[in-house]
């Protein structure tokens, strides 16, 4: 039985270590999925996750509510990680992520079954998003990845809500051109079906 | 086929699929330019712009004739479908446990500061104390913070050297007092003597008066090394004013006889009553 939002952010409020570790365990996933989108290491975003969870421990007084917890999360996240970056003098270049070692993350949560194709399209994909400009690729992992509204992308960014939608449309071509160029010929059903 | 479609004539006139598409594909360019710039920022605005109907009748007519569009049509709906997967990814086992094993500590310190006291009066201290070192922590993590800190030492080092008189009034006292060669004055310049120094003088005055006497021993080497540098800089001018004046034919200005200075007049001498 998983504990309702607000009664485990109540109950870390509190104190309760339990709650806290509980609150941990929900949203490791996300988090590390955010640093990792950031750093394109699994090392930088392993420490970098950890760090975020530690800030959010002492800041715990201050968490928005139940509600609006999530996109919250999501935006502190993803200032974190930019700080982080900034640190690292890093932002301008994304290490290249081999398709080997973005296979090896275990993606989706948690789906042990998941199938040798369905763990190398996402290989694939994680190899365009580092591909993209930065500015394409938070794009990418705040609204489709981590599913925000473009009205939080565009308060989470500090752009406005147009701006957001048309970087948001350009920055899914750009991917999708990318995850083209990148797949082997025998992955390009389009190609097949169009010369069928 | 239709009987006047026989004619051979008519046949010819037929355009293949390849060709009508080379044809549409002419007019277009040298009319409105290629769609596909609208049709993929059509596309990349789903599912956040959902299209009317006749807009998607349009933009599937132009998918089911351009290949590019259409592979990348295709591969924008995978890539969603895998994109939404990548929401979570397992940190590995470890994880949790290193992140309780960092806050944990916290969580204690933050409960109850260690020199706070038991007492609940020390409340806002250990507040303050939380709210400062979650302060310094952002401060720390600053971006900018190696060139804020540049910043100010510069802004610093200029108010200092740009006035020397800082320096002149805090060396003043000191630096009298080496060069007029009186200890006390030195020592006051230095510390003022404070209640302990004047009963470790009453008790002590051998060792007062030792240590006055390096002193003494200092000062007087400090101002005969002042002197010699001071008569050292002095015979260097004057070998190079004289170098100079020799090299150009200089001639130095007449100067004033100090034979020849004139005394004050006095005031008579009155006669004693």
């Amino acid at each position: 039985m998983q504990l309702e939002l607000a009664d485990l952010l109540a109950r870390c409020h509190a104190g309760d270590e339990l709650a806290w570790e509980a609150l941990v365990r929900r949203f490791q996933g996300r988090i590390y999925s955010i640093a990792y989108s950031y750093t394109g290491n699994p090392d930088d975003a392993r420490d970098l996750a950890q760090d975020i969870f530690v800030r959010l421990y002492a800041s715990r007084h201050q968490w928005a509510a139940a509600e609006g917890f999530v996109p919250w999360l999501v935006a502190i996240s993803r200032n974190l990680s930019v700080d982080f970056l900034r640190r690292r003098r890093a932002r301008t270049a994304a290490t290249e992520v081999g398709l080997d070692a973005a296979a090896e993350l275990t993606g989706g949560g948690l789906d042990p079954e998941a199938g040798v194709t369905a763990k190398r399209r996402r290989a694939l994909v994680w190899q365009a998003l580092r591909r993209l400009t930065h500015i394409s690729r938070e794009t990418i992992i705040l609204r489709d990845i981590q599913g925000l509204s473009l009205d939080e992308v565009a308060t989470t960014l500090r752009i406005p809500i147009g701006t957001a939608k048309s970087r948001t449309s350009r920055a899914r071509i750009e991917l999708a051109q990318q995850v083209f160029a990148l797949s082997p010929q025998v992955d390009r059903p389009a190609q097949e079906s169009g010369d069928a | 086929m239709k009987p006047h479609l026989q004619q051979p004539s008519i046949r010819r006139a037929m355009l293949t699929p390849a060709e009508r598409q080379a044809m549409a594909s002419a007019v277009l360019a040298q009319t409105s330019g290629s769609p596909c710039q609208r049709a993929l920022t059509l596309l990349g605005g789903q599912p956040d712009e959902p299209l009317d109907d006749q807009t998607t009748a349009l933009v599937e007519g132009h998918i089911e004739h351009c290949d590019e569009c259409r592979a990348v049509e295709r591969t924008l709906t995978e890539t969603r479908a895998v994109l939404a997967t990548l929401a979570e990814i397992a940190p590995g086992d470890e994880f949790i446990r290193d992140v309780v094993a960092a806050t944990s500590g916290r969580r204690h310190s933050a409960r109850r500061p260690v020199w706070a006291g038991p007492s609940s009066r020390w409340a806002w201290a250990g507040a303050f104390r939380g709210r400062a070192a979650v302060a310094w922590e952002r401060v720390l993590a600053r971006p900018r913070l190696s060139l804020e800190l540049a910043y100010l030492a510069t802004v610093l080092l200029v108010i200092v050297i740009g006035n020397p008189g800082l320096i002149a009034d805090a060396l003043g006292a000191r630096t009298s007092g080496l060069v007029a060669g009186d200890a006390a004055t030195a020592m006051a310049g230095v510390r003022q003597p404070g209640v302990m120094s004047q009963r470790m003088r009453a008790a002590m005055p051998s060792f007062v008066e030792r240590a006055m006497r390096e002193v003494e021993g200092k000062q007087a080497s400090a101002a005969k090394g002042w002197s010699w540098l001071v008569e050292r800089t002095s015979q260097l001018l004057t070998a190079s004013w004289d170098w100079l004046r020799g090299l150009f034919g200089w001639i130095d200005p007449p100067r004033a006889n100090p034979s020849a200075k004139t005394e004050p007049p006095r005031a008579p001498v009155r006669a004693s009553q």
